[in-house]
This record gives C-alpha cells, sequence and structure tokens, in this order.
C-alpha cells in the first residue's frame, strides 16, 4: 500500500515537472504579453493592454492574420477530403504497390520542412503559383493530408466489413454507401481532421515562408517582425496565435477521445 | 411443389487456388424454406452470399424467375441478408436503421417513418424505436436486424447463421417466431447453419454441403432416416455406423459381419459377398432387453456412459473389444434404477432398420 502511494506522488510531480518544461516558454510569453514595460525582465510593471491595441493597429498584422485563416480553413477541408478518400481506398481495396502507396501517403511530415518549403517554391515558381495563397495551400495540404488520413483511418479500422456489404444489400450503391455508411461513420474523425489540419496549417511558417511572397500569413509576419526589432508586440501575437491553436488541437483531441471512451465502454461494434 | 424461383446451376466459387464452393444445383421454391446446412467452412455462406451478390460466382450461373442474375450488382438484387453479427448501423436509432432500405429505395420521409413502425410493432420492438443500437441485447438486435430486412417487402430473405449469437433459450423462441413469419409471409426463406437442430426444426427442405459440395437435399425426415453416404449420415449424428463385409446376400436384404458379429440389413447396395459396407442403424431404433429372444440383430454390451438430453437418454454401450454403440431411448423407458453404467444389455433392431452404404 505505502509504496504504491509514493510511487503515485513521484509519477504526479515528474509528471508536473515536464508539463511546466514544455508550457513554461509559452506562459512567459502570455504573461509578458500583458506586462506594461516594454522589457521582458522582472519585476513586472504591471498589467496592460497596450501590445494588444499596438497590434490591432497594425493593418500587416491583421491581413496576416486573415491570410492565416483563409488558408488554414482551404486546408483543412481539402487535406481532409483527400485523407478521407485516401484512407477509404486503404480500407476497402487490395492491389499491387498497396504498401508503396500508404508510404508515398503518410511520407510528406516526415520531410524536414525546410525541404518541403524549398521544393514547394521551386515547383510553385514554374507553374507561377508562388505568391498565392492557393500556392500556400497547395504546400499545406501535402503536410497535412497524412494527418487527416491517419485519423480517418484509424475509424475506418473499426468500421466492420459487413456493414459497407449490408448497405449494398439493402440497396445503396457504392455511392450511396459512402455517403450513407462511411460518412457517417467516420464523422467523429472527419471533424477532429478539419481540426487538427487547420491547427497544423496555422501555426506552420517555414513552407509558407517559402511560398507566400507578399502574401504572409501570421506566423510568416512574426517572423518578420523578429527579424527587425524585438518587440513586446510579438508577445501578444504569440499569444493570440498559441490560443488559437490550443483551441483547435483541443477540439480535435475531445472529438478523438470521445470515441475512444465509447469504445472502452463497450459501445460501438 | 411451388413453381421454381430461384436456381443454382453448377455455382462454383474459387477463391485464388481453392476452391469454396464446387459444382452446386439446386432450385428453391417460391416460398419455400431451405436450410443449407454444413460444418464451417463448406461453403453454404459462400453460396449465400453469391445468391446475394456479395461474392461473384466464377462459374455455373444463378437464375431468378429464369433470368440469369450472375452480373448483377448486389444493390440491384431484392434479397436483403440478416447477418450473424446482425451488420446494424451503430451510428442510427433503431427506426433509421430499419429505414435504411426504404431510403434507398426513395420512399418519402413520413411514409418511411410509417412502414418502419410498422414493422417494429410487428417484431414486438417498437417502444424501442428511438434507441441507438448499441443499447440493446442480441435478441433485440436480431429483431431489429429482422424489420430491416423485411420492411423492404422481398420475394425472397437470406439468413446467415442468424440465431448462432444467442443463448439456447432465445434461440428456441426465435426459430417458432421466424417458423410463424415464414408461415405469414410466404416469402422464400433461405436459411445458413451448422446447428442440425436449427435446420431440421424450421426447414422444409434442407441442403447438407461439405467441401464446397452438395452432399443431400431433402426433407429433414428423409436427411435423417436416410443419408445418402458416410459424411452426411456422420454430421446429422445419431447414427451408428458399423463397417463390415458382406457373408450373405439375399434378394432384398444382406449378412455382413461386423465387430458386433454378423447382422441382417437392407440391401440398399448392389454387393456380393466379400465386399465391405457399412451398416447404417439410426440410434433410436434400437431397444434394450435385459436378456437375448434370438429375434432380430442382437448384441450384448456393457454400459459405458450415459447422456440425459431433456426427455431423451443416449445410452453408450460397449463390447469386450471395445467396439462402441449408442442407443437413444425416451427417458421414462429407462426409469426405475435399472439404468448403470456397467451393466450389460442386449441391444436389439429389426433387420429393416439398418441399411447399408457405400464404404
Amino acid at each position: 500500500m505505502k509504496p504504491r502511494v509514493r510511487t503515485g506522488w513521484l509519477l504526479f510531480g515528474y509528471t508536473v515537472i515536464v508539463f511546466a518544461f514544455i508550457f513554461a516558454p509559452m506562459v512567459t510569453i502570455a504573461v509578458f504579453s500583458f506586462n506594461a514595460d516594454r522589457f521582458p525582465s522582472l519585476p513586472w510593471a504591471g498589467f496592460s493592454l497596450t501590445w494588444y491595441q499596438a497590434v490591432f493597429a497594425d493593418p500587416t498584422i491583421a491581413r496576416g492574420l486573415a491570410n492565416s485563416l483563409i488558408v488554414a480553413g482551404a486546408t483543412a477541408v481539402i487535406s481532409t477530403l483527400l485523407g478521407l478518400g485516401a484512407a477509404y481506398v486503404d480500407y476497402r481495396y487490395r492491389f499491387f504497390g498497396k504498401a508503396v502507396y500508404t508510404a508515398l501517403m503518410t511520407l510528406p511530415p516526415t520531410i524536414p520542412v525546410v525541404i518541403l518549403g524549398l521544393a514547394m517554391l521551386t515547383f510553385e515558381g514554374r507553374i507561377g503559383m508562388t505568391g498565392t495563397l492557393s500556392g500556400i495551400v497547395a504546400g499545406h495540404v501535402v503536410l497535412c493530408m497524412p494527418f487527416a488520413l491517419a485519423l480517418v483511418r484509424l475509424r475506418l479500422a473499426d468500421l466492420d466489413p459487413n456493414l459497407e456489404a449490408a448497405s449494398w444489400n439493402l440497396g445503396a450503391t457504392r455511392w450511396t454507401t459512402m455517403r450513407d455508411v462511411i460518412i457517417p461513420f467516420c464523422f467523429p474523425a472527419i471533424v477532429a481532421a478539419l481540426f487538427l489540419t487547420a491547427a497544423i496549417s496555422f501555426d506552420e511558417y517555414m513552407i509558407a515562408w517559402f511560398v507566400s511572397g507578399l502574401n504572409e500569413t501570421l506566423p510568416v509576419r512574426l517572423l518578420a517582425m523578429l527579424q527587425g526589432q524585438v518587440s513586446p508586440r510579438i508577445n501578444a501575437v504569440g499569444t493570440m496565435v498559441f490560443a488559437v491553436s490550443i483551441a483547435l488541437v483541443v477540439v480535435a483531441q475531445l472529438l478523438i477521445g470521445r470515441r475512444l471512451r465509447l469504445r472502452a465502454a463497450g459501445g460501438e461494434r | 411443389m411451388a413453381p421454381v424461383m430461384l436456381e443454382l446451376d453448377c455455382l462454383e466459387k474459387r477463391f485464388g487456388k481453392s476452391i469454396a464452393v464446387a459444382d452446386v444445383s439446386f432450385s428453391i421454391g417460391k416460398g419455400e424454406f431451405i436450410a443449407l446446412m454444413g460444418p464451417s467452412g463448406c461453403g453454404k455462406t459462400t453460396t449465400l452470399r453469391m445468391i446475394a451478390g456479395l461474392d461473384k460466382p466464377t462459374g455455373g450461373e444463378i437464375r431468378l424467375w429464369g433470368r440469369r442474375l450472375n452480373e448483377d450488382e448486389p444493390w440491384e438484387r431484392e434479397a436483403p441478408l440478416v447477418w450473424q453479427n446482425y451488420a446494424l448501423f451503430p451510428f442510427l436509432s433503431v427506426r433509421r436503421n430499419v429505414e435504411f432500405g426504404l431510403k434507398q429505395r426513395s420512399v418519402s420521409a413520413a411514409a418511411r417513418k410509417k412502414k418502419a413502425d410498422e414493422w417494429l410493432a410487428r417484431l414486438g420492438i417498437a417502444e424501442l424505436a428511438e434507441r441507438p443500437v448499441d443499447q440493446l441485447s442480441g435478441g433485440q438486435r436480431q429483431r431489429v436486424a429482422l424489420a430491416r430486412a423485411l420492411v423492404i417487402e422481398p420475394e425472397m430473405l437470406l439468413l446467415d447463421e442468424p440465431l448462432s449469437a444467442l443463448d439456447p433459450h432465445l434461440r428456441v423462441r426465435m426459430q417458432a417466431e421466424l417458423v410463424r413469419l415464414h408461415r405469414q409471409l410466404k416469402i422464400t426463406f433461405v436459411y445458413v447453419t451448422h446447428h442440425q437442430s436449427e435446420a431440421f426444426a424450421m426447414a422444409d427442405r434442407v441442403v447438407i454441403m461439405n467441401d464446397g459440395r452438395v452432399q443431400q437435399i431433402g426433407t429433414p425426415q428423409e436427411i435423417f432416416r436416410r443419408p445418402v453416404n458416410r459424411q452426411v449420415a456422420e454430421f446429422i449424428g445419431g447414427n451408428n455406423i458399423l463397417p463390415g463385409t458382406i457373408v450373405e446376400a439375399k434378394e432384398d436384404i444382406v449378412k455382413v459381419r461386423t465387430a458386433f458379429g454378423e447382422v441382417w440389413a437392407v440391401r440398399t447396395l448392389a454387393v456380393k459377398p466379400g465386399e465391405q459396407a457399412l451398416v447404417i442403424v439410426a440410434a433410436d431404433r434400437i431397444e434394450l432387453d435385459n436378456s437375448p429372444t434370438g429375434q432380430g440383430n442382437e448384441v450384448t454390451a456393457r454400459v459405458a456412459t450415459l447422456e440425459f438430453v431433456g426427455a431423451t437418454v443416449t445410452v453408450f454401450l460397449e463390447t469386450d473389444d471395445g467396439s462402441e454403440l449408442q442407443v437413444q431411448r425416451p427417458l421414462h423407458e429407462m426409469e426405475g434404477g435399472k439404468l448403470q453404467v456397467g451393466r450389460s444389455f442386449v441391444a436389439r433392431w429389426p433387420a429393416e432398420h439398418g441399411f447399408l452404404l457405400a464404404a
């Protein structure tokens, strides 16, 4: 009994320390974004929204935010659709070279983003897509689709193969089965994929930096600001970006978690 | 005999090199309740899936009312299937599960709901309509699966081991319910099972399959009383199979030397003395007595084990050289303490209750 209690506390302490290490820098940024003093140093000079006002007054930041939201939205929709299709092909069909197909599908996140960004720039430069928002979206879809694929595939692994056959048997064609069985069944994973890919796109700066040209997204704008001067406005922008991303990821996690809980309860079969 | 509705003609299904179904031919009459029975892997489920269009035959033909069906997609056929694991849609309520087939047929929402509710009521689960299917018991899922299949008013219902996931008590009740439904709806039932009791209790005709081939087709009584080969005799159980050598052949009966001595049996095969054959004697055709009377075939043996199932007792007798004979008697005959392991009895059956099968 006693050693167990001690182990429990040790593990708890360990977890706290790990989380502290992960979140301390971000908490620091958030804290100093409300600091009245322009230098991030202690003691705190008092609560102030000055830097947020400055941020909202800056049209380049507003445009960056708008661009980021458009890119994130488009990326989420496109990569989730492609991910759903790819996962379904993986679930449904067996064919020659399937291992290669799956490997290629899941490859992009393992490529360093610098390489990916450079490759995108070279390729999109040739077809005249650089400097456009669609150029950034294309790059982000390449990066995000594997995550959508993974989420939907995880869900499809739980799909009783008889369900599709049952649907055909009751008069549904392949397409109506997709609409009435596959998509409803995968719905939680699809929504989770939308949020997760939106979060990844919203955060991504390397590919965006390479291909965005004048159409800067928010992280690219942030980078440019950092290179110019160290302003506490960066803390304010960083805090907002972090808040948006964490919200998207938390929603995605909640949806995935709900599914797992249902399965743990033996509810879904 | 009802008009022929569905014909399977030399049907064959290969998966790569292995043959799941070979040369299966039989026809099903309109409104018939037919059971495909056999051990697992015998090809019965594959045959059913070919009727539903879920597996494509690699040879032969399926005809419905004389029209070739092979190339029709599953959704073009009206042959709903009740699945072994029910295959209900987990993301839909009970009512929406039942409505599924109607929705595919573009029935209006109001008409769908009305029809679904009618069938749920008919199967005694009207109160479950709003429930998610994952909150249902096995028996309730079974009824939802039946309602979902029957709501489209098919002329043929396919059932793939529908009762195997239920407990024995419920299974017997669902059997009675299926028979009642079949009688009321007057549609064709094709029922796949490996349970002899289910097939024999419900079906008009039974198709026995083994190794992808049809072994025998007939009414339950025909198959039970006259299995056509050793595999069927073993599979349906309740038979004594005595290998032996023909000693003497008369016009309609033969004398065979078996492990139990020489016995007389009906000459159902054209055999000559010296040839090998099997004598088949149904366990319920054998009587037990205390002493020999010199009438019919008589074997003296000790009781080795006893099995009581309901009102029937199965007595396993063993001779001195270890040969076994099973005898089934009504329990009431055996009451009064005379039935004990180790006690000797004379097992007796008249010659006309033994018949020959090829060895």
